[in-house]
């Protein structure tokens, strides 16, 4: 399979760039593992090759502020790696550094694939051109797995890089240098092993109809338990977890980072023989948990990324639900045609739903359970899960307006649309209300069900914040006309990436005023009152909502 | 085409196929048999069960009641096998726009397992043939919808198959690249291949067909040569044959009462 440079039309121009080359050259490392694994490696090596291909031509290449924020994503990783070095330097017990690194690791990267990388692996979009040809599921699946390792690869080795750094000045050198690196990458396949095992069970379990589904669902849970289950400590009594640790203490040794902190003491020259068989069953650990996932997904892997992702259609005819209908109370012609557009495609279209869903719940359960777990002060839990949906914003406004079927786009070249703005703002107008001012509602339930009505001030002003932010930062993004553009990684521009940057700042503002204005009741009334008048004001700004003019439909391109 | 022994003499045996997507059947037992080197126009108005059929027979969708047979092959039990052996070109066809015609078919070609070389050189001849040679380094976002069904022409026949399923391959083709491909079906039959071909060009699967199966509402309504079809159903052409056998009739009327509904007015 490996490939002569042609000349000419058979050439590929990206044949000879780095990031190609090292991605072959590395699975052709790997070769032994895949066929030893059951893969048709040739056809591996092409698909893969394909999909470097492609994301090279459809997004950093053609992104610089993509690019920034991949670095800025990577740069993060590893200030986050100097962070937990610092343990290295603090603590006399190099187990506690290797515990607690790679425990924040392996955290960190399953959050990750929860969030963002358990898109690629049950993309759908381009199975139509494969499962026509004789690939096996098992191929299918590999291939996506080798392109979500290479990603987490890339925060492996800056989170290590950070490590390294600061404990190669407080451990032993050489186990440093060549043995954490390799507990990283242990750490890595690990996680992923563990993450896609529980894919491919659902693959098994529910079957290739209801796969993409139920995936969406493992996604959500997966990241809410991440982001909210450290807090599930907070209900637990205390009292008894102390005497159950210590009566039970060998099953630490079931947490991966435990058993990497006794490969790390074997290669210092401290180990037992404990340590040893202990080090053997955690490189055998994923390895076994990488072939069952591949054993699983062997079977109807292709006709599962085929199935539907949306909502069961429970409507029929012209019913409308309730939203919808809302939506027609304020808004006319070509704004409602947008709102109408907008709503129907947020609810269905794979890669929103992947991207925005989760991230929703996640946050809710990381506010939720933060707030909640602060026995003193639960009132902190208003503004942060708030604050969360205004979080929200930029990913939602983002994909929002890509589409995986971008040529549909064609209808507004053939139709005769006026005004790109007032579509536009129709279809803005449906994303808050469904995806914003929808949670708003269950948040408000939530938050009464737990602190009871007095709460309810409280969690008004937290929301009517938030919303204030929402509406202010939602008109300052540069927008394209929903689900009309393709699907591009980090295709949030110049003008939206230091929205984002600024947006986190702006939560902590917002917990600030919140806690201010709590504090007394005519203070808080006030600020009601004030908040909601803003957003009525902003609300009604909205109508100067415009298509960013890089981001506007030339018909000469449709 | 009617009732075959089970053998790997005959390219397709359905046995019946049923499928259902939860309450909704498309398709309600259906008994076919097609003789390795014939065509088979495979024909039925919209939502009859298809595109459903071509799918199970491609082994593109496992979950199925029935028997199938491909080529002597089991879709459900071995796909892959059925692949080897088959071209299919979708009627919704899905392509890399980002990637070049050239690199397209490098693809199809060493997904079958071919070497490049005799990729590059069929699929040269192809094109050429095609007239759209000059073309082979363009990206396909950049090819008109007849030059795009070329290429998928080309490569679902690159691996020289031995069924090709071909659903509504004319779409989008110029009239002398539509008599090409209607010579080409007619040649992949005299050369032993076997077609199978969906399409609602009613003349075209006339004149090209040995065989023709009308589906309607997810069961074969009739099937048999033209002129059986023709004895069978009153004479006529297959167009008339056609909508004897599958419309409630009175399009003309249909097609007045919506002019009639335009001009009504809003009455909102």
């Amino acid at each position: 399979m490996a490939r002569k440079h042609g000349i000419g039309p058979w050439a590929t121009a990206e044949e000879g760039s780095l990031l190609l080359a090292a991605m072959l050259w590395t699975t052709d490392r790997l070769r032994f593992f895949y066929v030893a694994l059951g893969v048709d490696y040739p056809a591996l090596r092409e698909l893969l090759r394909v999909r470097v291909l492609l994301g090279m031509r459809t997004s950093v290449g053609n992104n610089t502020w993509g690019m920034v924020g991949i670095v800025l994503a990577v740069l993060m990783t590893w200030l986050t790696g100097m962070g937990t070095g610092m343990i290295a330097v603090m603590s006399k017990d190099a187990s506690v550094w290797v515990v607690v690194s790679q425990s924040v690791l392996a955290l960190m990267l399953a959050l990750l694939l929860f969030q963002h990388l358990a898109g690629v692996l049950v993309d759908p979009t381009d199975i139509g051109v494969v499962a026509p040809h004789p690939v096996s599921d098992r191929t299918v699946f590999a291939v996506r797995l080798s392109e979500v390792f290479a990603y987490l690869l890339i925060f492996v080795a800056s989170f290590t890089a950070g490590n390294l750094m600061i404990a190669v000045f407080a451990k032993p050198l050489l186990p440093v240098l060549f043995i954490y690196p390799l507990l990283s990458l242990l750490c890595g396949v690990t996680t992923l092993g563990a993450v896609t095992l529980l894919f491919a069970l659902c693959l098994r379990i529910v079957g290739p109809a209801y796969f993409q589904r139920v995936t969406l669902w493992v996604q959500i849970l997966g990241g809410a338990l991440i982001f909210g289950g450290m807090q599930l400590r907070n209900f637990l009594p205390r009292v008894t977890w102390a005497p159950l640790l210590e009566k039970y203490a060998e099953l630490r040794y079931l947490w991966p980072p435990v058993q990497y902190a006794e490969i790390f003491a074997i290669a210092s020259g401290s180990g037992t023989r404990f340590g040893i068989a202990i080090g053997i069953a955690a490189v055998l650990l994923p390895i076994a948990a990488l072939a069952a996932t591949l054993w699983l997904a062997s079977h109807y892997f292709v006709a599962g990324l085929q199935g539907t992702l949306g909502a069961p259609i429970v409507r029929s005819g012209w019913q409308r639900g309730w939203i919808a209908r809302l939506g027609e109370q304020f808004t006319r012609g070509e704004e409602r045609a947008g709102f109408g557009f907008a709503l129907a495609l947020s609810r269905r279209e794979p890669h929103f739903l992947r991207g925005v869903l989760p991230q929703l719940v996640m946050f809710q359960f990381m506010a939720l359970g933060m707030g909640f777990g602060m026995r003193e002060d639960k009132g902190m839990a208003m503004p942060i899960s708030a604050g969360f949906l205004f979080m929200v914003l930029p990913n939602l406004l983002m994909l929002g307006q890509a589409t995986a079927t971008p040529d549909a786009r064609q209808l507004f070249s053939s139709t005769p649309l006026e005004s790109e703005a007032a579509f536009l703002r129709g279809g803005v107008k449906a994303l808050l209300l469904q995806w914003i001012a929808l949670p708003a509602i269950g948040v408000i339930a939530l938050h009464l069900v737990v602190g009871g009505v007095t709460v309810l001030p409280g969690i008004v002003l937290a929301l009517e914040l938030s919303g204030v932010c929402i509406l202010f930062f939602t008109r300052r993004y540069d927008l394209a006309l929903p689900f009309t553009q393709p699907i591009r990684l980090g295709q949030s521009g110049a003008a939206n990436f230091g929205l984002i940057l600024v947006s986190g700042l702006v939560l902590v503002l917002l917990v600030a005023v919140h806690m201010a204005l709590s504090m007394n009741p005519i203070a808080m009334s006030g600020g009601i009152l004030a908040a909601g008048l803003l957003l009525i004001v902003l609300w009604r700004q909205l109508d100067r909502l415009r298509p960013a003019p890089s981001k506007r439909l030339d018909p000469t391109r449709l | 085409m009617q009732d075959g022994s089970t053998t790997a003499e005959n390219a397709i045996e359905l046995r019946g196929l049923r499928k259902s997507y939860g309450e909704r059947s498309v398709l309600d037992g259906i008994d076919l048999v097609l003789a390795r080197g014939s065509i088979l126009g495979y024909i039925g108005p919209n939502g009859a069960g298809k595109s459903t059929t071509v799918k199970i027979l491609c082994g593109l969708m496992p979950d199925f009641e029935g028997e199938v047979r491909v080529l002597g092959l089991d879709p459900r039990a071995d796909p892959l096998a059925v692949k080897r052996k088959i071209g299919y070109v979708p009627e919704n066809a899905v392509l890399y726009e980002l990637l070049t015609v050239a690199e397209f078919l490098l693809l199809v070609g060493r997904l079958h397992g071919m070497a490049d070389a005799l990729v590059q050189r069929r699929a040269s001849e192809f094109l050429r043939v095609f007239e759209l040679e000059e073309r082979l380094g363009a990206r396909i976002q950049t090819l008109s919808k007849g030059m795009r069904q070329k290429v998928l022409l080309t490569s679902a026949l690159l691996h020289d198959p031995e069924l090709v399923v071909l659903d509504e391959p004319l779409s989008g083709l110029d009239v002398n690249a539509t008599i090409l491909v209607k010579e080409l079906i007619r040649a992949l039959a005299a050369a032993g291949k076997t077609v199978f071909y969906c399409s609602h060009v009613m003349d075209v699967v006339e004149r090209v067909c040995d065989r023709i199966a009308i589906l309607d509402g997810g069961k074969l309504v009739a099937q048999g040569s033209f002129e059986e079809l023709q004895a069978a159903r009153g004479g006529g052409s297959l167009e008339q044959i056609f909508s004897r056998l599958t419309s409630v009739g009175g399009q003309a009327e249909a097609a007045q009462r919506l002019i009639a509904t335009l001009r009504s007015g809003d009455g909102a």
